[in-house]
């Protein structure tokens, strides 16, 4: 009787040390996953502010789209939290608003754009070249942030 | 009995991930649109997304898509990459071939072949210049500069 309760126990030890040892692997797994995610997009935790970033490889800087939102953090406060609640993607591209076959194109002199039914911030590709392109981004990314808030608050 | 739960569930996931892929459902707006697989995009986010934003921006062009196309097909069609296409013989099926571009492409590409469905539907030519004109009219009206 006693052999088999021992036998018992072991079984659990035994099973308990195998959840243990997936530990590991499954931290391993969660630190690979964060920092894709954090690499496609821009998250804060503490404010729970998640923003995806779809970055323009070749003409673009994701960086500096990040380093804006940032910048926004630390300098302007309440914006942020409007940023974060009516901003779930920022794409770097030119936001064309015309088919170039029947109407002149349209958008690319632009610094970027709200995409109305959505959460979806336009702004256009720059390298961190010039020292004010952070501070510019940030700028437009709040504006077109309020264009949000007033789209789904209306 | 532990096994005949595992595969429940994994049958249970599975078809969750079939219907989260590969169909686009709005029970209010009786809207069912089937978005087949590819290997372009395997998530068809950019697609449903599009959708989602369609029906939020502008409700009479995703009414006119709910009423008029059944199956988005995400492969390449005649339209080549980063373009749409529809073909007259696969009724009330548009290709969107735009898992390469931004979302408001998307928009433009899936309202200009619902512009074309449309077009069949009602006994038209397939007329070229309408269509653009319906896809520069919804990107002008959901960009705001």
């Amino acid at each position: 009787m006693t052999g088999i309760i021992e036998e018992k126990k072991d079984l659990k030890n035994y099973k308990t040390k195998g959840y243990l040892g997936c530990l590991p692997f499954i931290l391993a797994f969660i630190i690979v996953i964060f920092f894709i995610i954090s690499k496609t997009s821009y998250i804060d935790l503490p404010n729970l502010c998640y923003i995806g970033v779809e970055g323009d490889l070749i003409k673009g800087d994701e960086n500096s789209i990040r380093a804006s939102l940032k910048y926004i953090k630390n300098n302007k406060p309440s914006e942020y939290k409007n940023v974060c609640k009516y901003v779930d993607s920022i794409i770097e591209s030119y936001c064309i608003s015309a088919d170039g076959r029947v109407a002149p194109l349209y958008g690319y002199d632009q610094p970027g754009c709200y995409v109305k039914g959505s959460k979806v911030v336009y702004v256009i590709p720059q390298k961190q070249q010039y020292s004010t392109v952070v501070e510019d981004r940030a700028k437009n990314i709040i504006k077109y942030a309020n264009y949000s808030k007033d789209f789904w608050t209306k | 009995m532990s096994k005949k739960i595992y595969i429940v569930l994994v049958l249970f996931l599975g078809l969750l991930l079939i219907y989260k892929l590969f169909f686009y459902v709005d029970i209010q707006n009786s809207c069912f649109i089937k978005i087949y697989p590819s290997f372009l995009e395997l998530s068809n986010a950019n697609i449903k997304r599009a959708i989602k934003i369609l029906k939020q921006g502008s409700i009479e062009d995703y009414n006119d898509l709910c009423t008029n196309v059944t199956t988005i097909n995400p492969n390449l069609g005649c339209g080549g990459f980063d373009g749409g296409c529809y073909y007259q013989n696969q009724h009330h099926t548009i290709y969107v071939s735009t898992h390469q571009r931004d979302v408001l492409w998307s928009v433009g590409v899936i309202v200009h072949e619902t512009c074309h469905v449309m077009q069949a539907e009602q006994n038209k030519p397939l007329n070229e210049t309408e269509c653009y004109t319906a896809d520069t009219r919804i990107t002008q009206k959901l960009a705001t500069y």
